[in-house]
């Protein structure tokens, strides 16, 4: 079975500890929430497991494959697929290329990027829209197209950054359906960061807590909810 | 102002427009890609322009080769100033980037003037680059309605190899907001060493049809092309390969207009009235004719 391992990270910005030591697993077929509070290191944990950081010590492995200091375009070509919190579509290309990227841009053939593209967008619910610029698509379409082109990649991972920020009720609500099923259909794992607690205690079947570039709680939505320390540094200060 | 010289002036307008076309996408294709300004783009044609002239002087080789060689060859040392000046300063600041393409530009340039000569050589063209066709009472170079087919030919190839090929999706995805292509596993490397691989060799095509009009080559020729694109691409919209064809089209049909209307005694002030038509229309439309999508977000 596949697991993403993210172990021992640690990172220093010019004596600034960010992460320290932070480690954790996620396997094929969960939903692994990420949270803390602003500050806690959540950004550069996800820049280190992306790439685009390399850690000061530890590693990250996918499946067994090395994924740090390497560069980005090969974290994703080992099986990590992403979508952007602020929302980073070629907004110039239409819906259906755009999907065809998250194949194309892995090496994938024109072919099967199709075939793939058309799937994803009829199971995601925008394949009337196909031919539309990604520009002209409403906000909750455009997160949903970025989901159909990190899917097109066929990841073994799938990472989430606030997937549902700027939706409406119904929206996320029908958003989260989907995303539910994501680990039994397309037989992957699902690394969600979000502000949301609601929206991470729903969709999540375990949730890691940052605060302060370190490690202060793991355990199902239930556990986190309760863990005193989760509650002091995160949920209680704030409102989020 | 009859019919027959409409149609001279539209098809020779056509065809300095295709030229122009060519050469605004040369850049284009670098600047959408690493929102650099390329100075050395003008020294790709230059370098080719050489090739052509030695290749035609001193050698026996059919046209066919020689110019197949040229455009390759332009290809080549696009490809390689990436490797050599650009790739080391890349994910620094773009000022590096900037300062390197002018000391590629101006190292070229210095070459050609050290171990050839500062004065221009007469390159040896094939017959047809200086014969017309008559049709009725109408006159056209031949060198023109080659220019123009061979832009169509090359105009239709660049639209497949962009709209129809992964190669094509990624590199507009890339063009688009480069760090996210990259996160969606498109290796940065392999587009920005196509882009100037398409760049070098757009400009080897225009490498001979520039030097068939002057019928030499020299060291600097690389400049007045280099300026060309320049405007034509600012008119069109810095972002947009579309956008860069339609300045170029844009610009030649200025250049003529006004060579054909002013009078005799401000024609040598033509370039002075073009930049202030140039200058008035970017300040009503600062985008150019077509706007495009970027990221301020640079290649990292």
């Amino acid at each position: 079975m596949d697991t993403l391992e993210v172990n021992g990270i640690s990172k220093n910005f010019e004596g600034v500890q960010a992460l320290q030591n932070v480690s954790f697993s996620i396997q094929n077929g969960e939903i692994f929430g990420l949270i803390g509070p602003n500050g806690s290191g959540k950004t550069t944990l996800i820049n280190v497991i992306t790439g685009l950081l390399p850690p000061t010590a530890g590693s990250v492995t996918i499946a067994g494959h090395n994924a740090s200091h390497i560069p980005p375009y090969k974290v994703t070509r080992l099986g990590l697929a992403r979508t952007f919190q602020s929302i980073r579509l070629f907004k110039d290309l239409t819906v259906y290329e755009n999907v065809e990227v998250g194949y194309v841009g892995i090496g994938g053939k024109r072919k099967e990027a199709q075939q793939r593209s058309e799937q994803l967008l009829s199971e995601i619910g925008l394949i009337d829209l196909k031919d539309q610029l990604a520009r002209e698509l409403n906000f909750a379409h455009q997160r949903r197209l970025e989901i159909a082109r990190a899917l097109c990649s066929k990841p073994k991972f799938l990472f989430l950054d606030e997937p549902a920020a700027g939706m409406n009720e119904t929206e996320t609500k029908s958003l989260l359906e989907y995303l539910k099923t994501l680990p039994a259909t397309k037989n992957l794992g699902v690394l969600v960061v979000d502000h949301d607690m609601s929206l991470i205690m729903n969709l999540c079947h375990r949730i890691h807590v940052l605060n302060n570039g370190t490690t202060i709680a793991e355990g199902s939505p239930e556990e986190i909810r309760h863990n005193p320390q989760v509650i002091e540094a995160y949920l209680g200060d704030t409102h989020e | 102002m009859n019919f027959n010289i409409i149609l001279e002036f539209s098809i020779n307008t056509l065809a300095l427009g295709s030229l122009y076309a060519l050469i605004s996408l040369g850049l284009v294709f670098v600047f959408g890609i690493m929102q650099l300004v390329n100075f050395a783009y003008g020294e790709y044609i230059m370098f080719s322009g050489y090739l052509l002239y030695f290749l035609g002087v001193f050698t026996n080789l059919p046209w066919f080769l020689v110019f197949a060689i040229s455009i390759l060859g332009g290809a080549i040392i696009g490809f390689l100033s990436e490797l050599v000046a650009f790739r080391p300063f890349r994910g620094r600041s773009l000022e590096a980037l900037f300062v390197s393409s002018f000391a590629v530009s101006l190292i070229l340039q210095n070459t050609a003037v050290l171990s050839v000569s500062p004065r221009s050589k007469a390159v040896d063209l094939p017959a047809i680059f200086n014969e017309a066709v008559q049709f009725g009472e109408i006159t056209i170079p031949i060198r023109n309605l080659l220019t123009i087919a061979v832009t169509i030919i090359l105009l239709v190839g660049l639209l497949v190899l962009m709209k129809k090929t992964p190669l094509g999706i990624a590199m507009r995805a890339a063009s688009e907001n480069f760090p996210a292509a990259r996160l969606m596993g498109v290796p940065a490397n392999l587009v920005i060493s196509i882009a100037f691989i398409i760049s070098g060799f757009l400009a080897g095509v225009v490498a001979i049809f520039w030097s068939a009009r002057s019928g030499a080559v020299e060291p600097m020729m690389g400049q007045g092309p280099l300026l060309v694109g320049f405007i034509a691409v600012v008119i069109g919209g810095m972002y947009s390969l579309t956008g860069s064809v339609l300045g170029g089209f844009a610009y030649a049909v200025l250049a003529n207009l006004l060579s054909m209307f002013l009078p005799n005694e401000l024609l040598s002030f033509r370039d002075a009235f073009m930049f202030v038509i140039v200058i008035t229309f970017l300040v009503i439309r600062p985008q150019g004719l077509i706007k495009g999508t970027y990221t301020e977000e640079r290649v990292g």
